[in-house]
């Protein structure tokens, strides 16, 4: 079969989606796997414990592979018949893999913020319910990814097949796929913050939630990046 | 809550404090904490003499009770069988017993059972000269190549002989060092095997200082051979038999200690928790206040068992006893909580205590989380093959370590619950395993209200007005607890600029984008609510109101995780199904290949969906909701209660 340039498009968006969004979770999940080694290494017991922290940051990897699929699938490369894909929607779908793939990037703060969970939950065991909700404070950021690559398949006719965009909007679903991707990487930050959050917590148990409000101050500049990305949307017609 | 004062004649003290410890309905505080206007009248209680006498009893008892538990035979349980058919803890029934008659008992049953402690020492010296023994068997081992007697080792009136092991690899370098070190008479004796070196050296009795410090090397190992005469191997076989006598000797002493187990052991057991119970009694005296003749006992209740409390209290003193319940000050850290719910809500108290016990007088989130912590679960796992899978689970493990454990009882009910919601969640979502039944059995899911995969924006849209529903009713209850405390100009700031500034920007985000049009003076209203709401909110935190904006965005904004997980729930489940169907041909390999993939994938997304689904459900009432109304802190109810694990008063099995 002929790919057509706009499935070729597409193809790179599913591999930027996937790609991306790998190396952050490769790296969160490298680093609270660190952790996790060495509290099973004091306490072989605690391998479980330090396998849920582990797996956290594999989140991101999901929604990276998630939305590869999807992208493969509005295309018909995979369990369907190809599609005539237009450019415009190959754009708007490399929009989308650099909106999960960047934003998949935020999976290294998880993996910091899970390093501190793991530690101070193998010290003690009744904090682990903590130190899994500062964990998972970084995932926001995927998560806003993951929203606007949605709206982008959505509003770009992916899930439909019907396909009325221009090339111009497709050029503007790449600024929708750039702001909120980039901003994503705030979740770093976040995950720095969370990881001390879980750490001040232990110590003293009552100020969760003032360490909760500091963590989630890095979330402002992944909220302007998603404000951005719909503003792009509604400005370039996306949104109707 | 109840701050309570008990008044009583010191005759009646001991009856009244056992009848609360078995009561457990009131936390006793130490009155001289506060030092209050009461106590100037009052003198402190000095510590009870039979405090001593019960400690020294617990520890005696304690030895002889790990003493016993050497000889029993318990076989290990596996985790799995604790999970699923616990044996449920025996209760010894007991009577109400005084100081003076558990002593009594503590020395009848000591004088019975405490020669099992002589037993255990001379146990324990068996025990060593057996593992000697062993080693000397080792030792004499080695040499018994060289066919020597063993009477030539050691000292004698000329020589001095000593056996050594060196590793193989730093024997040249251990010649070398003798050859350098010329003894006038050093003879030595050698036989490999493997990487060790056995060695005999003989030197004169004057060089045995010098030999003795050439052999304190890191590679050589001087054998201790005791006085043993005789050839190596007539040596070992009567060693042998010699461990064989001991070894009887040992069983013999373990049958001692099995039978004194039989007789006492369970009663021993009993008597240790007793004796710590009554021991936790004696310590709280130093809390009470003092006069000649009575006695005054300051603690909190709860308001519900004030009046049960005052029945205890009469009954035990024959009416002699002031009771006065007060409300405290409600203002004060010190006031303990506890929660207050109905039986069906109490296993979501545990969510509740993850993040923070409520303070006194704060409102408790249980009874709003709980429903919408289930809810969020099911939405984002959305699968109802998942949601049977936690169901079956959390019903065996109810059945099984639910009988015995009230934290997995709760637990389990918290998951049954679950997995319920989930189940009409995914027959709702039309989630089973993802499509399974579309894909591999031709079927469409019936009763399909939603499907994320299909109408994302459907579902971003009910997940945004669940989210705009609970974070507004963490708005109310926070209103509601301002206007129950009269803080006024925090209800205005922190709650009322948010009732304006919401429909307002509703209205004019509506009117900018063009998805609705309005009435010019209703533009204006909005305008004017918009400001007001800005303006309270800048009062209320200066420039950093700014972040209270996006903050709040944020807050609504993150509900769109229900969309996400519920997402990937399904997308990787169809993405599983997909694969299995790709690999899946006409050769059976390749079916059962398909078979492993599709049972491994699935596996492993419910484990992950199911953990995420519930993180972030968690995340969504800690951060999102709690983070309008509630601060938690508050200390614990710690009410003055026996614990009593093996024994029961009056009942039992036993």
């Amino acid at each position: 079969m002929a790919m057509g340039t706009g499935t070729v498009l597409v193809v790179i968006g599913a591999g930027l989606s996937v790609g991306l969004s790998a190396i952050g979770a490769g790296i969160g999940v490298g680093i609270a796997g660190a952790a996790a080694s060495g509290v099973t290494a004091g306490d072989k017991e605690k391998f479980g414990l330090a396998l849920v922290f582990q797996a956290l940051p594999q989140t991101q990897g999901i929604y990276g592979l998630l939305v590869a699929i999807l992208l493969l699938m509005s295309t018909g490369i995979l369990g369907g018949n190809p599609v005539d894909v237009p450019v415009s929607v190959g754009l708007t779908a490399i929009g989308v893999g650099i909106a999960v793939g960047l934003a998949g990037l935020s999976a290294i703060g998880q993996g910091i913020a899970a390093s501190s969970g793991a530690a101070v939950s193998a010290r003690d065991p009744e904090l682990m319910g903590k130190g899994l909700v500062f964990s998972v404070l970084p995932e926001t950021q995927a998560i806003y990814g993951l929203l606007v690559a949605i709206l982008l398949m959505a509003f770009s006719g992916m899930f439909t097949g019907v396909f009325t965009i221009s090339e111009a909007v497709g050029f503007a679903a790449i600024g929708s796929g750039l702001a909120v991707g980039f901003a994503g990487l705030s979740g770093i930050g976040q995950g720095i913050t969370a990881g001390a959050g879980i750490v001040a917590t232990a110590q003293q148990p009552e100020v969760m939630g003032r360490a909760l409000i500091f963590a989630v101050m890095s979330e402002t500049f992944a909220i302007f990046g998603l404000l951005v990305a719909i503003l792009i949307m509604f400005g370039s017609g996306l949104m109707g | 809550m109840k701050q309570v004062y008990l008044g009583l004649h010191r005759a009646y003290l001991n009856e009244l404090l056992s009848d609360l410890h078995e009561a457990g309905l009131l936390e006793i505080t130490n009155i001289w904490d506060a030092e209050g206007t009461l106590c100037a009248a009052l003198n402190e209680g000095e510590r009870r003499p039979e405090i001593e006498k019960c400690a020294e009893s617990i520890q005696d008892i304690a030895t002889l009770i790990d003493v016993l538990g050497e000889s029993r035979e318990e076989e290990e349980e596996g985790i799995l069988h604790l999970l699923l058919s616990p044996r449920p803890p025996r209760k010894i029934s007991v009577e109400k017993k005084d100081f003076h008659q558990l002593c009594r008992e503590a020395e009848e049953v000591m004088s019975g059972a405490g020669a099992a402690v002589d037993v255990k020492r001379s146990l324990d010296a068996l025990r060593a000269r057996i593992g000697i023994l062993h080693e000397q068997q080792e030792s004499i081992a080695m040499l018994a190549p060289f066919e020597l007697d063993l009477g030539y080792l050691g000292e004698s009136e000329l020589l001095y002989t000593v056996p050594a092991v060196i590793d193989t690899p730093a024997y040249r370098h251990f010649a070398e060092k003798i050859d350098k070190e010329r003894f006038d008479t050093l003879h030595i004796s050698r036989i490999a095997a493997g990487s060790q070196t056995v060695v005999i050296l003989t030197t004169v009795r004057e060089d045995r200082d010098h030999l003795d410090h050439l052999l304190q090397e890191p590679y050589i190992r001087i054998l201790e051979i005791e006085p043993f005469t005789g050839a190596p191997r007539e040596t070992i076989a009567a060693i042998q038999s010699e461990i064989e006598v001991l070894g009887r000797e040992e069983r013999e002493l373990m049958d001692v200690l099995r039978a004194t187990d039989a007789r006492y052991g369970e009663h021993l057991r009993q008597l240790h928790e007793e004796v710590c119970i009554e021991k936790d009694r004696l310590m709280t005296h130093t809390h009470f206040g003092w006069t000649h003749d009575t006695v005054v006992i300051e603690g909190w209740a709860a308001e519900k068992d004030c009046d049960r409390l005052q029945e205890i209290c009469d009954a035990s003193t024959a009416g002699h006893v002031f009771c006065k319940f007060h409300d405290p000050d409600g203002t004060s850290d010190n006031v303990p909580v506890c929660y207050d719910n109905p039986g069906w809500l109490r296993p979501f108290e545990a969510v509740t205590t993850m993040f923070a016990r409520p303070r006194y007088g704060e409102v408790d989130p249980t009874l709003f989380t709980a429903p919408v912590l289930i809810l969020f679960f099911a939405l984002m796992l959305g699968d109802a093959v998942y949601g049977l899978i936690i169901t079956v689970i959390a019903a065996v493990l109810y059945r099984g370590a639910g009988t015995v454990s009230s934290t997995i009882r709760d637990g389990s009910i918290l998951l049954m619950a679950a997995g319920v919601a989930t189940i009409v969640s995914g027959i709702l979502q039309g989630g089973y395993m993802g499509d399974f039944l579309p894909r591999f059995l031709g079927i469409t899911p019936p009763f399909v209200i939603i499907n994320a995969l299909e109408e994302p924006i459907v579902f971003l849209r009910l997940a945004l007005i669940i989210g705009i529903v609970q974070i507004n009713l963490g708005l109310c209850i926070a209103a509601y607890q301002n206007l129950r405390k009269k803080r006024y100009t925090e209800l205005l700031k922190g709650q009322v600029s948010w009732f304006f500034l919401q429909p307002a920007a509703a209205i004019m985000l509506f009117a900018f984008f063009g998805w609705g049009t309005f009435a010019r003076a209703v533009m204006i209203a909005s305008a004017l609510a918009a400001v007001v709401g800005i303006g309270l909110i800048l009062l209320r935190s200066g420039p950093l109101g700014f972040f209270d904006l996006t903050g709040f965005l944020g807050d609504w904004l993150s509900y769109a995780r229900l969309l996400a997980l519920a997402l990937a729930t399904g997308g990787i489940a169809m993405t599983v199904n997909i694969l299995a169907q790709m690999v899946a041909g006409d050769n059976p390999l390749c079916i059962i290949l398909a078979a492993f993939i599709f049972i491994a994938g699935q596996t492993f997304n419910f484990v992950l969906q199911t953990l995420g689904a519930f993180i972030h459900s968690l995340r969504l009432q800690f951060v999102e909701f709690f983070g309008k109304f509630y601060t938690g802190g508050g200390k614990e109810f710690s009410p003055f209660m026996a614990k009593r694990e093996i024994t029961e008063l009056n009942g039992g099995d036993v």
